[in-house]
């Protein structure tokens, strides 16, 4: 669970900024509650990945500046996915493994709101057949300068829980993260926010499901490849600086949203990811947002494609939390994704909106060594309904 | 570690319809069964010559090395050092120990390379069949434990007399492996390996689309229950006890030993059948499913990347989801 503000509830800052949030999210601006039906189909190509998403959220005031939100989700996950063996001698198709799982997940936050700020408390908790979630979570948002800057400042911790098929006991894995991050109006049409936010994750880090190869020569010129499982450090520390500019363009009735995010963790990857949608409202009710989204990052320092180049000698007994690591998850290989979209927001009454978005997303790899066959394609279908009032 | 069934995957193609063209056979003995490689042999005579004899040479030496029934082995002398020297080994005796290492995590310690006090103890081979009394099982566990093993680069020892390495439970699914790596080498694309029924399939017999392979049943030893299609480098392997056993006083006790408690496995399952990427991964799923049983076993079939499963017991079949697919009859 990350760091992530409360759905902001002060819609009173300023003429500009009440405008960009009317645009953005059209919700009767005296609602006590709502509640929303969200579908997401994610389906990679090629009899790949497909993860069907229910979600049903709820919000409600509760007087006394309390208020309540809730969120029920379940995935169903299912399809092939490269399991880090590479593609087999005069085959560029890296090895596929099927996988099913079915994830059930809820999170609710309670909120207060004191002079000048937003206090918010959450719990969330996430099952699947082999992992297990608990986080917390405290969020803070605090208005300054006549309401024209927020402050957010915010903490969280996960206690998770991982069944390693090839262990006894689940293992542990936990998280602790925190966020500061500021959001200033700089006219009534612009504002921009900064947000630092730093994560620490220790123990079972790696992913039970993947395997490296190592091909050991064990007569003359013949050569066996043997997998193990990976072995990832048991510590990951993550920083995120996200930027982004919000500006509103009420003559054409429309509103830009940009925005930069770095990313480096103690893997030695660095990512970027860059982000512009256009919110354009089309009469009183319908509003259309094109979104492009790219995303580069470089490897993390202990992928290869297989361990055959290395010095590395795979262990059995793992995971060793003094290594030696390694991974041929293609995940953590350096890759850039482009993902670009068009959502329909339509409010249908003064309580009823509904929304639809397609999106195609598509990884590519970029160290001239994975096979482009271990980078998906996908299409992203996202459809629901808010009922306010 | 006691080995796998010997009896229960069986090569359909040379029974079926005729291929399109001759497969060559090379059949020879070794590690206690029959080894037989079935190849479509396009380089000629003697490209199939030099393979012919490649093959026969590594699994000789590699029987020579590693068999416990040697006693000049390299497995036989560190076995005699138990509990008073420590022994040198090189770098391929080093690649199965850590072989040893991997299957022993794992599996949870299903598969023990030390379990062979157990098996010992357990000798189903004996004229009158006996049940070893608790303290013997436990004398015996004492000296059972991968962990317990010392190693040094270049070196090992087995700390306790009486301790003692078994390859039994997965050298012949590595020789199954090498074997068709050899093959590859040589360039053949068509082969299967066959060592003892535990199997690796390159490519398909000519004319065909895949090497089919029966599933003997259970309750009729002989007869296969139905055949899966392999090709495309996939191995299978199968664990069984319904040959190897001994029944005393009513109650059957199969040859497949689980260290951790250092009794036969009796969750009622007869079979356990897996294709995976390897035969060496097929054979080690097969046995730690086998002694895990239903539901646990299929589930950790199921965890495994690219492996697939059945087990049968008295009663039930199950399967991984994917394994229908190789099901062809």
């Amino acid at each position: 669970m990350s760091v992530l503000p409360p759905r902001i509830r002060s819609l009173g800052l300023s003429t500009g900024f009440a405008l960009w949030l009317l645009l953005t999210n059209p919700r009767p601006a005296r609602a006590e509650g709502d509640l929303s039906y969200k579908y997401e189909d994610y389906r990679e190509s090629g009899g790949r990945i497909a993860v069907k998403t229910d979600g049903l959220f709820a919000s409600q005031d509760l007087g006394g500046d309390f208020h309540l939100q809730a969120e029920g989700v379940i995935d169903s996950i299912a399809g092939a996915t490269p399991n880090g063996q590479p593609a087999p001698a005069g085959s560029d198709q890296v090895v596929l493994t099927e996988m099913h799982d079915r994830r059930k997940a809820w999170n609710t936050t309670l909120s207060r709101q004191f002079s000048g700020t937003n206090v918010a408390l959450g719990y969330a908790h996430s099952l699947e057949s082999d992992y297990l979630s608990n986080g917390l979570s405290l969020n803070t948002i605090t208005d300054f300068n006549e309401k024209n800057t927020e402050l957010l400042l915010g903490i969280a911790g996960t206690d998770d829980r991982v069944k390693v098929f090839y262990q006894a006991p689940w293992d542990k894995k936990r998280a602790s993260d925190a966020m500061i991050g500021v959001k200033q109006l700089l006219s009534p049409r612009t504002f921009v926010t900064f947000n630092l936010s730093w994560e620490r994750q220790s123990g079972y880090l790696s992913d039970p499901y993947k395997l490296v190869q190592k091909s050991v020569e064990v007569a003359p010129g013949i050569f066996l490849p043997f997998t193990y499982a990976e072995n990832r450090p048991p510590k990951r520390t993550k920083w995120v600086f996200l930027g982004a500019l919000n500006h509103a363009f009420p003559s054409l009735n429309a509103a830009v949203d940009a925005s930069y995010r770095f990313y480096h963790d103690s893997y030695d990857t660095y990512a970027h990811t860059v982000e512009l949608k256009w919110l354009q409202r089309i009469g009183s009710h319908v509003i259309l947002e094109p979104e492009l989204r790219g995303y580069d990052q470089t490897k993390a320092r202990f992928y290869h494609y297989n361990l055959d180049t290395t010095g590395i000698q795979p262990v059995g007994n793992v995971p060793l939390p003094d290594g030696p690591f390694y991974s041929s998850d293609h995940r953590l290989s350096a890759l850039r994704t482009y993902t670009y979209g068009l959502k329909l927001t339509v409010t249908l009454s003064s309580t009823i909106r509904g929304d639809v978005a397609l999106e195609k997303y598509e990884m590519r790899g970029k160290d001239g060594i994975t096979p482009q066959s271990a980078y998906p394609q996908a299409t992203i279908l996202n459809t629901g309904f808010t009922i306010s009032w | 570690m006691p080995p796998v069934a010997s009896t229960s995957l069986r090569p359909a193609a040379a029974t079926g319809a005729t291929p399109a063209a001759p497969l060559r056979r090379l059949g020879f003995p070794a590690m206690g069964t029959t080894c037989e490689i079935q190849y479509a042999a396009p380089g000629g005579r003697d490209r199939s010559d030099d393979f012919e004899q490649a093959v026969v040479a590594w699994v000789q030496a590699f029987e020579a090395k590693y068999s416990r029934f040697r006693p000049d082995s390299l497995v036989s002398r560190i076995n005699a050092a138990a509990g008073h020297d420590w022994v040198e080994v090189d770098d391929d005796m080093e690649r199965l120990l850590q072989l040893c290492d991997t299957m022993y995590t794992m599996t949870q310690g299903v598969l023990d390379p030390t379990a062979l006090p157990l098996i010992r103890l357990w000798n189903w081979k004996a004229d009158r069949p006996r049940i070893p009394t608790a303290e013997e099982i436990a004398a015996a566990r004492r000296l059972v434990g991968w962990p317990k093993v010392q190693r040094a680069p270049g070196r090992i020892f087995l700390p306790e007399p009486g301790m003692a390495l078994d390859f039994g439970g997965f050298g012949k699914e590595y020789a199954v492996d090498v074997a068709a790596q050899i093959a590859t080498e040589h360039g053949l694309a068509d082969v299967l390996v066959d060592f003892g029924h535990d199997l690796r399939a390159l490519g398909a017999p000519p004319g065909r689309p895949a090497w089919h392979i029966g599933l003997e049943d259970p309750r009729r030893p002989g007869t296969p229950w139905a055949s899966v299609g392999l090709r495309g480098g996939r191995g299978i392997a199968s664990s069984g006890d319904y040959v190897r056993c001994f029944e005393l006083n009513g109650r059957r006790y199969g040859h497949i030993l689980d260290p951790r408690t250092g009794w036969p496995v009796a969750n009622g399952c007869s079979q356990a059948t897996v294709i995976a990427g390897t035969c060496l991964q097929a054979g080690v799923l097969s046995t730690t499913a086998f002694v895990l049983g239903v539901p646990q076993g299929i589930d950790f079939i199921q965890a495994c990347p690219d492996a697939e499963g059945l087990l049968l017991t008295n009663q039930i079949r199950a399967q991984t989801r994917g394994f229908s697919h190789y099901v062809v009859s």
